[in-house]
């Protein structure tokens, strides 16, 4: 872990304040939520922590690869100590980030370690990204399973979908640009709404209503969305009676799988990881919290 | 499979010994230049010998284990799959080996007419007449296949030298999913017109892998993937290959046939290089691609076993040339029935629902090809004897 300002680290100590924020998944809805389309979002219990050691004369921020443009901004102005950054339950043997909205997970964190709402990240996460639609930011803070639809979202019962990870980590940044940049997209909207109308009562119909909408999107918006490795998730999830599709941008990080009944995911899972891709365990998570004397 | 194209070669004289060489086109009066090739390719493709001498694409070397109870009925075997973006019905590519003239116009919407109704993928040959000269014959088919899988197809050497704006106006022209690279060092340095200078391939791969806008394809041309080029490209963005294997067409054999002289002798030279087709697959076995094995593929039964080896579908190229050329479209039709009944009933003797059922069943691999498995992957774990 390096030291943004180059300082030397303290003496370790218990810190006085820990926020956590969980990161997300998206179940549905994704890119037509860049429209103000419904999508679904899970706040999943993998995300970051900040530990604060309060003390000296300056805000000095540690992050486990340096980089510090998510969390920076959201300390300005914070008491002088510490804020050290690390993964709140991090999957283990991945070479690469799962594309849990570590970003926004991180920077809601840093809010509430420097005693500001957790919602100003918000508007601090869409400045330093530049784009995006803010879902992340919302999941992490509101917690469980949200419905969104343009400004306004409700909590819905939570769910436990099969997550795979797909070997290698996505830019969403080039892909959402690519969407945006494609005029056709009415059609796609209503596709991608429809499934998210169908979830409650059937997941796995709509996932494989959402699946056939996004492909067609990624096809005509030149999007690469479908990687081999997600392709061979799908494949794996029909042939054991489920759906899947990527979650989030495509073009890599995690699948969300579902299956009529517990032994169809379990053989489901059993079969990924004979072809080597990895199920991750996930479980819904509360919101983003900040707690005082925290071991 | 595709039929290749090249730079024109300034030298006259090899060009003048092409077409002193090249058959005579069936079609009336042999036309020039790029047209004038690409209809030498069609009548060397489809009438003369133009197979691998020696070598085969080594996929008798698979063989699939028999299951007498599979406890499955026909109906249940499920043979969709995914490549380049797209859902197959099948995992199977009609592998177009034309383009460029006329006749290749009614071929290829012949083909591409049957890949939409049966939801299986289309693949131009070359695209070069397109990109170069506008040339248009052959690779019109959207208006018969809407929806199907349409793959593009040039060169990287073509591609080299082109933006890639040009690049994403040929494929927008044609309404191509996805864009065929297709690599042919051994190919170009026989082919009269041929070129000899096959730097900055990688730099083109990548500059289309992020900038084209549709999926790359990286293939090559009849001598087959090695382990270490699928490392290569995969590191830079590629997702999807298609081995073009050697056991096929040779396509340096084809060229042979429209040289003369040293280009004549090298071409016989080296007729057989190149990696067979099953060994390709092989070779790039767990590098995370998407893998369309061509090169000799036949039948349904070797679709099968290259899905077995790790492909997730097989493309057929002279087999249909040669269907069209015997009966047009309905002949087409019948032979791509016929292959995609084989690749079912090859998954229902294995016991395999699907194809990706089939990739876990263990099979049993011949020494020629064990020799070409990598040592750290599933498919050596799974392979008898």
């Amino acid at each position: 872990m390096s030291l943004a300002d180059g300082s030397a680290p303290t003496l370790l100590r218990e810190p006085s304040r820990v926020a956590k924020a969980p990161g997300k998944l998206v179940l549905l809805g994704d890119y037509a939520v860049l429209d103000g389309g419904p999508a679904l979002v899970l706040a999943v219990n993998r995300g970051v922590r900040c530990n604060v050691f309060p003390g000296g004369s300056a805000v000095r921020i540690e992050t486990p690869d340096g980089d510090t443009r998510f969390v920076a901004p959201a300390l300005e102005g914070a008491p002088p100590g510490r804020y050290v950054f690390s993964d709140w339950n991090p999957v283990r043997g991945l070479r690469e980030k799962p594309g849990f909205g570590g970003s926004a997970a991180a920077c809601v964190a840093a809010c509430l370690a420097a005693g500001r709402p957790g919602s100003d990240a918000l508007a601090i996460h869409r400045a330093v990204q530049g784009s995006g639609s803010g879902v992340d930011v919302r999941a992490s803070l509101a917690g469980g399973l949200l419905r969104v639809e343009g400004e306004s979202a409700r909590h819905l019962p939570v769910v436990s979908p099969s997550v795979i990870w797909s070997g290698r980590s996505a830019r969403t940044g080039p892909r959402v640009a690519r969407y945006l940049a494609w005029s056709e997209r009415q059609a796609f909207l209503s596709a991608s709404a429809a499934a998210v109308a169908r979830f409650e009562f059937d997941p796995v119909e709509a996932c494989a209503m959402a699946y056939a909408a996004l492909l067609a999107m990624s096809q005509a918006a030149g999007v690469p969305w479908l990687t081999p490795e997600l392709a061979h998730i799908v494949d794996l999830a029909r042939v054991h009676g489920g759906a899947a599709k990527p979650s989030g941008a495509g073009g890599g990080d995690c699948a969300v799988a579902w299956f009529p009944d517990s032994e169809k995911r379990t053989a489901f899972e059993a079969a990924c990881r004979a072809d080597g891709l990895e199920p991750i365990a996930v479980q819904a998570a509360a919101g983003a919290s900040c707690i005082e004397d925290d071991p | 499979m595709s039929t290749d194209d090249q730079p024109q070669h300034p030298s006259a004289s090899r060009a003048g010994a092409a077409a002193a060489a090249a058959p005579a086109s069936s079609g009336g009066p042999r036309p020039e230049g790029i047209s004038g090739r690409k209809a030498d390719h069609i009548d060397l493709c489809t009438d003369e010998d133009v197979g691998f001498q020696q070598k085969t694409n080594l996929f008798e070397e698979v063989q699939l284990v028999h299951d007498a109870l599979p406890e499955l009925a026909v109906a249940d075997i499920d043979l969709r799959t995914e490549f380049a973006g797209k859902t197959l019905q099948a995992p199977l590519v009609i592998a177009a080996m034309t383009g460029g003239v006329d006749r290749a116009h009614r071929i290829n919407r012949d083909l591409a007419s049957v890949a939409e109704e049966l939801g299986i993928g289309f693949a131009f040959g070359s695209q070069r007449p397109l990109l170069t000269e506008g040339i248009r014959e052959g690779y019109e088919v959207r208006d018969l296949a809407p929806t199907a899988l349409v793959l593009g197809n040039i060169g990287v050497v073509q591609a080299r030298e082109a933006s890639t704006q040009a690049l994403a106006d040929m494929v927008g022209s044609c309404g191509a999913d996805a864009l065929c690279v297709h690599l042919n060092p051994a190919m170009e340095v026989v082919q009269p017109e041929g070129d000899d200078d096959f730097r900055g391939g990688l730099e083109t791969i990548q500059r289309l892998v992020e900038e084209l806008g549709v999926p790359v394809i990286v293939k090559e041309t009849g001598c087959g993937l090695s382990r270490s080029v699928g490392q290569r490209v995969r590191a830079l963005g590629v997702d999807w290959v298609d081995t073009s294997g050697a056991g096929g067409t040779s396509w340096v054999g084809v060229e042979a046939k429209r040289a003369t002289g040293l280009q004549r002798a090298l071409g016989t030279t080296f007729w057989d290089w190149g990696i067979p087709t099953a060994a390709s697959v092989a070779q790039l076995s767990d590098l995370g691609l998407g893998i369309c094995a061509t090169g000799g593929v036949s039948d349904g039964h070797m679709v099968a076993k290259a899905l077995s080896l790790g492909a997730t579908c097989g493309g057929i190229a002279r087999p249909f040339l040669q269907a069209q050329a015997r009966g047009g479209r309905e002949e087409v039709r019948r032979v791509a029935l016929q292959i995609i009944d084989e690749i079912r009933i090859s998954l229902l003797l294995s016991g395999a629902r699907s194809a990706v059922e089939l990739r876990r069943k263990p099979l049993m691999v011949g020494s020629r090809l064990a020799r070409w498995v990598p040592g750290d992957t599933r498919l050596r774990e799974r392979m008898l004897g």
